[in-house]
Formats: structure tokens, sequence, C-alpha cells
């Protein structure tokens, strides 16, 4: 007589008992401590600038009474038929708002009076990389000027646009303020690079229809208000654009990076990583072939970018390049990075977080810091 | 009718045209241009052989200290610079001079890179370990004429030395918002020392030594375009006329108006991959004194050789489409 339980061959004649039993025991553990209260904000990870959805729900909908809940202190209660709900809350700063952190509650009581609850806190401070484009690209921009100056610049763009060949190139354009201001999310925070070349002075670059204040900017992951910005790394080859001079007792670093009282208004590092670019003014050698050419101010770019392509650390090549290449001994071509310290040894291939004010890799002491040539 | 027509225009044209240079390039600075196309000087060979061996001296120099097999090298283009980098965990001082005094620790892993071009070397420590201590300048060109006589990878002759040493030092900040005054720290002190052959400086040539402020260990030994003359090849070429020179220096300053004028007007060498040759330069000062947003300066180049150009890179020239 053969058992029938002994092989798996006889258990698959009997589907619909195993059925019975996985149900039924299933059923068992759920009515005794599986009954689950939900919190899933969306986007996730959040972080400032989200206009993030909070789903809540809860098991065993039929045996539910109510639930309550808290979305950074935005209370309410909804009745087990409202369930699964939706709760919006707007994260982007405004005047008086700069959230740092979400904190999520929820309460969920059941028809036998058994409560479930559950608790879940994020730092908004932090810009999660993988909310980024994945795309490594990189935008050139060169301001319109003059017949000599804009061949010039034309020349060391397309040099760099030839060198450079780690990251895709999806823009090259003449410059816009918009690309940097009111369409930044299109163009100059749509890339991991962007690379301007023009006219400047102290925390200002010349683009093509105008002066361009860039302490009224911002780039980063957590700007604009519901959208992921791309941008790490800014580069101005323009005179002063980093200018250490203080301005009527204004250290110069107050119009790049926020402090407790700026932290509602725009600055450019608000997840930007790095701004690479020159504290004096910058003097290349010129020559005429053809068309208005520089070799010094070429190589210098060409140096740049084959550093970076072989995996130096990004403010290391920039520094380098221009010492060797570019003449200071008249006090000009001084280049310089302003960076948050987390990224001083990164690389064009290093995949890092953003961070914006309130979080320690930003706002602690030492956190910020230029290198520079003297 | 239609013919003397003609002629009044050309010739309104060339008044027009020479009273344009008369007021960018004065009297004395027209007479110095002439006394550079007057003294006509030959165009060089450069001895690639004697550098190949001074690339080998170096080669073996730096291999003392990090094995180049262990390298990772990419190449930039087929003929450009091999680009070499190493991971290192321990810091091996390269002690150029008797001085050093403590050998810096790195708390993690540095970079050593390693670049070979046909006329290029650059050996560089990645190793950013910031000091409080500051060395003089005129201390740190000491230390580093005394690299450079001391290891001799260039040999100097009566025509062809090293000129001047100028120093500049890498700085970090730490940038506390609330202290306007922070203090600074010193990564490297850097010597770039420039080139003179006949008494002539070569612009583009430059050799670089770095040193570490606290340990003054060697972190960067850097040969660029200083590639040893074949001196017995002189050879006069075709230079340009005063009014080609004068032509050029017109188009360059024409764009700045009032804003600018001539500072100094000299002669130069200028080394390509295959030669070195005479060239002018042209330096401009700006004198409109309120600028509010600086251009990027320019000093003027000219090869004094016609057919000759200071570079020979070749790529694409594309202006952007909006």
């Amino acid at each position: 007589m053969i058992n029938k339980f002994d092989s798996k061959k006889n258990i698959l004649r009997y589907p619909a008992l195993i059925l019975i039993l996985v149900t039924g025991v299933l059923t068992i553990v759920g009515s005794n401590g599986t009954r689950t209260v939900t919190i899933a904000p969306s986007p996730l990870p959040p972080k400032q600038g989200d206009i993030t959805n909070v789903r809540i729900t809860a098991s065993e909908k039929e045996e539910l009474s109510q639930i309550e809940y808290s979305v950074n202190g935005l209370n309410g209660t909804r009745p087990a038929t409202d369930v699964p709900f939706d709760v919006t809350l707007n994260t982007c700063k405004s005047n008086g708002n700069y959230r740092t952190t979400l904190t999520l509650e929820a309460e969920a009581t059941y028809n036998d009076n058994e409560v479930r609850t559950n608790e879940q806190q994020y730092d908004l401070t932090v810009g999660d990389n993988l909310r980024e484009d994945i795309d490594l690209d990189y935008a050139v921009y060169v301001s319109k000027g003059s017949n000599k100056d804009e061949e010039v610049m034309l020349d060391i763009a397309n040099r760099f646009r030839s060198k450079f060949n780690s990251y895709s190139e999806s823009q090259y354009h003449w410059s816009q303020k918009r690309y940097y201001k009111d369409e930044a999310i299109q163009y100059a925070n749509s890339v991991d690079m962007a690379f301007s070349i023009g006219h400047g002075n102290h925390h200002y670059y010349l683009s093509s229809d105008g002066e361009l204040d860039l302490s009224q900017t911002e780039f980063g992951n957590f700007t604009p208000c519901n959208a992921n910005g791309d941008l790490e790394y800014l580069i101005f080859i323009s005179c002063l654009t980093l200018s250490m001079e203080e301005v009527s007792a204004t250290p110069f670093w107050y119009y790049w990076f926020h402090k407790e009282s700026t932290k509602f208004t725009k600055k450019p590092f608000t997840g930007l990583h790095m701004v690479l670019g020159f504290r004096s003014t910058t003097r290349f050698n010129s020559y005429h072939w053809g068309r208005w050419r520089t070799w010094d101010g070429k190589n210098f770019v060409r140096e740049f970018a084959n550093k970076i392509n072989s995996g130096w650390a990004i403010a290391d090549a920039w520094i380098d390049a221009a010492s060797d290449e570019l003449k200071q001994s008249d006090g000009r071509n001084l280049a310089a990075v302003l960076y948050l310290r987390e990224y001083e040894n990164d690389t064009i291939f290093t995949e890092e977080n953003d961070y914006i004010y309130g979080n320690d890799n930003y706002s602690s002491p030492g956190q910020k810091v230029m290198v520079y040539l003297d | 009718m239609k013919k003397q027509y003609r002629v009044n225009c050309a010739i309104i044209l060339l008044i027009s045209f020479f009273s344009c240079h008369a007021e960018i390039v004065n009297p004395d600075i027209k007479s110095e241009i002439d006394g550079i196309l007057k003294k006509q000087v030959p165009v060089y060979q450069l001895d690639l052989k004697t550098n190949e061996e001074n690339f080998e001296r170096i080669d073996s120099w730096f291999q003392q200290y990090v094995d180049l097999n262990g390298f990772t090298c990419t190449y930039e283009d087929r003929m450009g610079p091999v680009q070499c980098k190493l991971k290192l965990s321990k810091n091996i001082p390269i002690i150029s001079t008797d001085n050093i005094s403590t050998i810096i620790r790195s708390p993690k892993p540095f970079n050593i890179y390693y670049t070979k071009g046909p006329r290029k070397r650059a050996l560089r420590k990645a190793l950013w370990i910031p000091s409080k201590i500051e060395r003089s300048k005129d201390y740190i060109k000491q230390l580093a004429n005394k690299f450079m006589y001391q290891y001799g990878y260039y040999k100097q002759t009566n025509n062809d030395k090293i000129d001047k040493a100028f120093v500049v030092s890498w700085r970090t900040r730490p940038l506390d918002l609330n202290i306007k005054k922070t203090e600074v720290s010193t990564i490297l002190h850097r010597v770039k020392f420039s080139r003179v052959f006949q008494g002539l400086e070569v612009i583009n040539s430059k050799q670089i030594v770095d040193f570490h402020p606290e340990s003054l260990e060697l972190l960067s030994y850097k040969n660029i375009s200083w590639t040893p003359v074949n001196e017995s090849s002189g050879k006069f070429k075709q230079y340009l006329t005063m009014d080609e020179v004068l032509s050029q220096i017109h188009a360059f300053m024409k764009e700045d108006g009032d804003a600018s004028k001539i500072k100094e007007v000299r002669l130069a060498w200028y080394q390509s991959p295959d030669l070195i040759f005479p060239v002018m330069l042209v330096k401009t000062e700006r004198v409109d004194r309120e600028i509010e947003i600086y251009p990027i300066e320019h000093a003027l180049v000219i090869s004094l050789v016609k057919g000759l150009r200071l570079d020979n890179e070749d790529y694409a020239f594309e202006k952007p489409e909006k």
C-alpha cells in the first residue's frame, strides 16, 4: 500500500487541500499579530523641495475602525472606509518654511480595540544621488562678445569639448541668464557639469544677454520645487567670479552658501558640490591663424579635461592645470575652487548625495572650503 | 573719371589704415617693433635625441621611488601623452634636499600621477595635507634651485639656461560663516622656472617643482616643452613685414577702442613640437577705470616667421547653434 502523502507526486494531486491549509495558517497569524499600518512617502527617499505624497494604509481593512495620522505635525483621523488614503505635504522652502525632517506617524485602531502604530523619520537635508537623472552629461555655454573675444572663447570651449569624454555633451549654447535662473532645470541644473566661459566679476558672470548675479541662483538636487536638479560642478572661465574680496564688509562666501538668515532665499549651493573658477582676472595668450586662438588657454582646458578623464580629483585637476599652463607671475590666472569638504576628493565618476544648509556636511564648522592659488 | 575715383578711394583707405595704426601703435612702440624685425633671428631644430636621454634619466630617477610597472595608464590620443595613475596607501617621501624634517603621513590612500609625452614628463603626488607652516618664497626658491642643479635633468649651455623662478602657493581656507577671517593653510609651494635661449624667454617652456611646506619633501617635478635645442641647426626664414605685424596688432586692439593700450613689445621664442622659433609678445593693459564686468584679457603673440603657427592642434571648431 502506498502512503498518499509520501511523495511529491502525490502532494501535487491535492492542490485544493494545500490552498486551504495555507489560507488557514495566514488567517491565524494575521489575527494574532500581523496587522500592520503602512506609511509610504513618495518620492522616496524624500528631500526638501518635494511635494511629498504620503500613502497611509492598514491591513485587515474589514476589521479596521479608524486611522489617526500625523505628517510633520499635520494631524487627522480617517475612518476605515477611506483607507488607503493620501496626505500631501509641500516640503519646498518658502519664507518662514524650511523643512529639515519629515516625521510620519500613523495609528490604526481595530474593532477589537487592537492598536497598531508606525513611525518614520526622514532627513530632508540629504538629496539621495539616486533621485538624480542617471545620465552623466555636461553643458557648455559661451558668451557672445566682440569678434576676438568670442573666437578665443570658442577656441577654449571647443578644445574642452574635444577632450572631455567622460560625460556626454547634452548642450552647447550661447549663454543666457535664464539657463542659470528661471529655466535652470532645463539647462544648467539639468546636467552634471556646466562649463561657462565669458567675462566676469565678483560672484558675477556675463552671459550673452547680460549680467548674471550668481548669488541669486540655486543649483543641485533640492531645486526647483517638485523637481530634481542635477548639477554638481559649476565651472566659470571668467575673471574674478570666485573673488575672495570682502564686499562692504561681507565675506565672499556669503554670496555662495546659505546661513541661517538666508536659508529661505536663493544661493548657488543648494545641493551643488563645487564651483571652479578664478579669483583674479584672467589673461590668455592669443594669436591669429585664420581666426583668433589661444594656446595657453587651450592647453589649460585640455589638461583639465585629460586629468579628470583619467580620474584626478576635480579640485586638484583644476588648480594643477591652471598653475601648470597659465602664468600667475603678474597676479592673474589665480584659479580657485569653492566646495563642501565632503567632495574634496571627488572625481567625475564619484557618486555622492547632495546636502543643504542644516545638514552637518554643510553647516558644521570647517565643511565649506576654498582652495586657491596665491 | 571712374579710374580716378578708384585711386582716390584707395588713397583714402590707405590713409585710414595707417592712421588707425598710428593711433594704436605710437611711434616709440613702432620703433621697438622695427628693431625686433631688423634683428632677424633663425629658427632652430630641437635636439630630440638629447631630450630622450634626459627623459630616460627622469624616468630612472622616478623609478627609484615608485615602480612604474604598477601604474594604470590611459592614452590621451594616438600621439598624445600617456597619463598614468597609482594609488598608494603609504607615503614614500621623495627627498630632494637635505632639509627634509618630518615625513608626511597620509591618513588615507592618495594618488600618484606620472605623465609621459613626447615633450613632457610630469610626476605629481596628489598629497593634500595642509599645513599651518609657511615657508618664505626665497627659501623655497633656494630648495628648488638646489634640486634643479643637483639632479641635472636638463643640461644648461651658454645659450640655453634656466631663468627666473616664480613661486605660487596652493592655499586652503575653511569658510566658517561666523568668522570673517579663517585660518589659511598651505597645501604646497610650487616653483615655476622659466627658460631663456640666447637671452630671450622661451614663452611656453617650464619646469615645475612642488614642495610640501612642512616636510619639504618633493611633491612634483614637471618638465614641459623644455626640449634642448640643436644649436647648430639655425636657419633664417622669411619674417613677417612691418605692415603684416601692424595689421595683426591693429586687428587685435581695434575692438578695445580706447580701453587698452600697448604696454610692452618684446622678442621671445616659442617651442613647437619640433622647432624653436621667434615670436613677438605684445602686452596690453586696460586703461578704462570703471570696469564693472571684467573681460578676459589677452596678450598677443605673433609668430614672426611666415607659415609657422603657434600650435598645430586640430579639432572641430563649432559655434553654438542657439
